[in-house]
């Protein structure tokens, strides 16, 4: 049913406006000297419901997707073996990777017995849905604490193996690395646990300390701060 | 020679002439415009400084105001004046009743002539509390006459436009 | 020749001055609105942001200069010059301080002290909105020529209360001069109050600032251009420096307006119970009442600023309503008034 339009009536007080108007400039008079006094303190972040970006950031959610990383285990070594499975689910068709036998005389330097010879992602077609890091059978692959992205050409949009490499460092070096995200598990497709349940537990390691930090990461920004 | 005279004379014939054959409206309006300020000019010219400020004030600031007004209601940009006026009895009637206008208002200047005659102006003249005075003293009369007339306009205007009062 | 040369410095002088309010006044009012509204506002040019004028001028001026192709190109010229001529050459009449002694000769600090700079004020108020209607008209837009509509009819509705309560001024001090209407307003009046003109005038104050806001085309009254209703009203199809112009014209007008509120209401460059004049030497006597005035003049440059982050736009039968039916009347009735006072007490 429709509400009966009741106009309401004004007192003369109000008619006169001019009153009314007088009290409306103290509330924004009140703001005006708030913000003026909150503009001279030295630090950015002062009036508090703006954020002056590039010195003033907002923290990223623990399990935010920035830019890819590719990992290093604790001695070093790429976790990547180049399997492909990431190129294969990206939805949006962005990464490329080649796979090869490791090089005599390089062990040291890879995890696996292949690697990726390339690896290239084109962030301009990437949706940063994350599916890459969760399809990952050695949790080679991250989506890192970076949101700058924006670049001047479209050449510089492709990241490559080195880009890839230098954002898990940097991020390892800022101490913004956050543990692997926990497996997915898979519901309704019968054959598919099946299938997974090898590789997950071919890299138990991933998959405790997955497990464990679930606190840790909640404490984490907090610690950042 | 007056250089200002004629300098002021000439811009006022020629934007009236702009004014009358003007194709679009606002442009004549504007022309309007040119010929009241450039007779302020005059009159200023003739020491009477209340004159030009009511010239401008009265016939620039209000009237000519609300002519555009009117224009910019009835009439869009892209419109022309003669789409309005293809009436050709309008057109003579308007003509009859200028030359008759002007006709009435060169018998008003020599009347004005043969009655007051040449005069020295005075000192103050043109002086806004002088005319005052004049009018609230000498030409009370006419002055009360002229608030009734209006007032009577003011009426008849009202009652002409709101026939259900 | 002197004489000719003093007044020629007087001109320049008073118009960079007030160009440098206009361009200051675009920061305050940017940031004063970003402070009212809880955000920082530009502060990244220069200290404080104080150098966003000069780079908003700087956009204004490189941006490709632009006439739309159905606009009446002629007219479409003419709109900001028209709208910026009565806003610069009203500051002929309005004194910027008393006066100063300069190498043994006095200067008046004003353009023109005329007799009748009161009435001249009133024939420049009416000459703004034939910028504003051409602007509308040439620019051939629906929108524009909305704006140009309703500033003519809100013109003509608010010169009526404006001039009323300039009529009731002129009773009360007797001259059409604005030199001595400001000079009429030092020492005390009822032996309490500084001698100003709001307190013999206090009804005709508020006719008068209301009515400078709807001339100023100013919110609560900027019909004209109404973002949310017309766009942006006659400057709709108006781009970089002829927009530039437009802006700036608004701002000159301000600052007249501020002026004028200040000369007719707030004692000019008298500051209250203090006589500066008799401590004061010649020359520091003409610059501090140049400052006060301009102090004064900056409160109420504020004020059109603070007003327009508090108060909504009025809706356009309102604004009529207002004028005609509430401001005439109190016009009228504080014109009787005063009449009435002077009569009985003289």
């Amino acid at each position: 049913m429709a509400k009966p339009v009741v106009e309401k009536r004004y007192k003369l007080s109000e008619q006169v406006y001019l009153w009314e108007l007088i009290k409306g400039m103290g509330l924004t008079w009140k703001h005006f000297i708030f913000n003026v006094k909150a503009s001279f303190r030295p630090e950015p972040h002062t009036i508090p419901t703006c954020w002056q970006y590039p010195e003033d950031r907002r923290p990223i959610a623990p399990n935010f997707r920035g830019a890819h990383m590719l990992m290093l285990d604790e001695e070093g070594r790429e976790k990547c073996v180049g399997c492909g499975m990431c190129a294969k689910i990206c939805p949006a068709n962005c990464i490329t990777v080649e796979n090869a036998k490791v090089p005599e005389g390089e062990e040291a330097k890879y995890a696996g017995k292949t690697y990726s010879k390339t690896f290239t992602i084109d962030w301009l077609r990437c949706i940063f849905c994350g599916f890459c890091e969760e399809v990952c059978p050695k949790g080679a692959m991250m989506l890192g604490p970076e949101y700058e992205l924006a670049r001047y050409t479209p050449e510089e949009c492709l990241a490559d193996k080195s880009m890839l490499l230098a954002n898990f460092h940097k991020a390892k070096q800022e101490g913004k690395l956050r543990p692997p995200r926990e497996p997915v598990p898979v519901v309704g497709a019968a054959a598919k646990p099946g299938e997974e349940k090898p590789a997950a537990s071919a890299d138990e390691k991933a998959v405790t300390s997955a497990a464990k930090p679930k606190v840790a990461v909640k404490a984490k920004p907090k610690a950042a701060e | 020679m007056d250089i200002y005279f004629w300098f002021f004379a000439l811009v006022a014939v020629a934007s009236g002439i702009f004014m009358v054959t003007a194709r679009e409206p606002l442009p004549g309006a504007l022309g309007l415009l040119t010929t009241f300020i450039s007779l302020a000019s005059l009159y200023l010219h003739l020491h009477a400084p209340l004159v030009a400020i009511f010239q401008i004030t009265i016939y620039a600031g209000a009237i000519l105001v609300l002519v555009v007004f009117v224009i910019m209601l009835l009439m869009t940009p892209d419109e022309e004046l003669s789409v309005k006026q293809y009436n050709l009895s309008y057109k003579s009637m308007g003509a009859i009743a200028g030359v008759a206008m002007i006709a009435l208002l060169l018998v008003g200047v020599r009347g004005i002539a043969c009655i007051v005659g040449e005069k020295a102006l005075p000192s103050d003249f043109g002086q806004p509390g002088l005319i005052g005075k004049l009018l609230y003293s000498d030409f009370l009369l006419h002055f009360e006459v002229v608030s009734v007339l209006l007032l009577v306009a003011l009426v008849g205007a009202i009652y002409i436009s709101k026939r259900n009062l | 020749m002197n004489d000719l040369i003093i007044a020629l410095i007087k001109v320049v002088f008073i118009w960079v001055w007030v160009l440098l309010i206009a361009v200051v006044m675009t920061w305050v009012e940017r940031r004063g609105a970003a402070m009212i509204q809880d955000r920082p506002g530009p502060n990244r040019a220069g200290p404080f942001g104080l150098l966003q004028p000069l780079a908003d001028g700087i956009k204004l001026f490189t941006k490709e200069d632009i006439i739309p192709a159905k606009a009446k190109k002629l007219l479409f010229i003419l709109g900001p010059i028209l709208f910026s001529l009565p806003a610069f050459s009203a500051y002929a009449v309005v004194p910027f301080g008393d006066k100063i002694v300069l190498g043994g000769k006095e200067i008046i600090l004003q353009v023109a002290d005329v007799n009748i700079g009161f009435l001249y004020i009133v024939a420049l108020g009416s000459m703004a909105v034939y910028g504003i209607v051409v602007g509308g008209w040439a620019s051939n837009n629906k929108y524009s020529i909305l704006g140009g509509l309703r500033a003519t009819a809100q013109l003509i509705s608010y010169e009526v209360p404006w001039g009323l309560a300039l009529l009731a001024i002129v009773l009360v001090y007797g001259t059409f001069s604005l030199r001595e209407i400001a000079l009429a307003q030092q020492g005390t009046f009822l032996g309490i109050l500084p001698n100003w003109g709001v307190f013999k005038q206090p009804l005709g104050f508020i006719l008068f600032i209301v009515a400078a806001y709807a001339e100023a085309n100013r919110v609560p009254f900027d019909l004209p251009e109404a973002e949310s209703e017309i766009v942006s009203g006659y400057h709709t199809e108006y781009g970089s420096m002829r927009l530039g112009v437009y802006l700036f014209g608004e701002y000159v007008n301000l600052c007249t307006l501020s002026a004028l509120i200040v000369t007719f209401f707030f004692g000019a460059w008298h500051l209250p119970y203090i006589n500066m004049a008799s401590f004061l030497g010649p020359i520091s006597y003409g610059i501090a009442s140049f400052l006060v005035f301009f102090l004064k003049v900056s409160f109420f440059l504020w004020l059109f600023v603070w007003v327009r982050w508090t108060v909504p736009r009025f809706r356009y039968d309102q604004v009529m309503g207002l004028g005609w039916k509430a401001l005439i009347p109190l016009g009228l009735l504080n014109l009787f008034l005063t009449a009435l006072a002077i009569q009985l007490t003289a």
